[in-house]
């Protein structure tokens, strides 16, 4: 079974950064997994355009979340990159046309089909509603603390 | 043997986030389903045969069976509701 942590890479969990809104702060992530080497450079316009259509603001019992994500290439390594955020960014809200989530940590999946795949997209799931996780992330000083509240084990 | 589709956006299949806790709640509960999963895209035929749709996304009017709201599986908040609404609804 593959662990939410080795599937972020340290150099995809974004601290505290700033983005004016859910288009410009995709593009940013997407860049990290693109400098990671684990997606290709479509794959931020692919979230983009994803996510104008098909939105993924989620307000969970652990804080406001989004998860953007598109379908990967061949070939592209399964990988999720994070973003804690230094203000809220407004994400639309998932099967609710018109309302808005105020995001302050966002979930980008890069995820192939198949068990594995699922399986992370269910760890996500579970972290977004384990406030104990969630507020370590808020409080977490560098990336390592980030991924040390993505092991179940953390709580 | 009541008929569930699990229906979610393109993408990432949160419709198998879903369907796992629902076949988990009607298994304790006792309500005997067969349970199947779909992306909307695929729903343009309707839902015939189906005693429930869930849904984490918007689904066409189109849709001839009843529709719960999946979300709260995803976000945590209000899961008993759900849970209660598909109860009640497969029950009808």
């Amino acid at each position: 079974m593959t662990e939410l942590k080795d599937l972020v890479a340290e150099d995809a969990i974004l601290l505290d950064i700033e983005a004016s809104d859910d288009r410009s702060l995709i593009a940013v992530m997407a860049d990290a997994l693109v400098g990671a080497g684990v997606v290709g450079t479509g794959y931020g316009k692919r979230c983009i355009d994803r996510e104008g259509t098909d939105p993924t603001g989620l307000e969970t019992i652990g804080g406001n979340i989004a998860i953007p994500h598109a379908e990967p290439d061949e070939g592209d390594t399964p990988a999720i990159a994070i973003a804690r955020l230094a203000a809220p960014v407004s994400f639309g809200a998932m099967a609710e046309p018109g309302e808005t989530v105020d995001a302050a940590i966002v979930f980008m999946l890069a995820l192939p089909g198949g068990e594995a795949h699922l399986d992370a997209l269910g760890r996500v799931v579970e972290l977004a509603q384990d406030p104990v996780r969630m507020s370590t992330i808020m409080e977490a000083r560098d990336p390592a603390g980030v991924r040390a509240a993505l092991s179940e084990e953390a709580t | 043997m009541k008929r569930v589709l699990i229906v979610c956006g393109t993408g990432v299949a949160t419709s198998t986030v879903v369907a796992d806790k629902v076949r988990k709640h009607l298994a304790a509960v006792g309500i005997e389903a067969k349970i199947e999963q779909t992306k909307v895209t695929e729903l343009h035929r309707g839902a015939k045969g189906y005693d429930l749709v869930v849904a984490t996304t918007q689904v066409p009017a189109s849709v001839d069976a009843p529709v719960v709201k999946g979300l709260s599986f995803l976000t945590g908040m209000g899961v008993e509701e759900t849970l209660a609404e598909i109860e009640q609804k497969l029950s009808d």
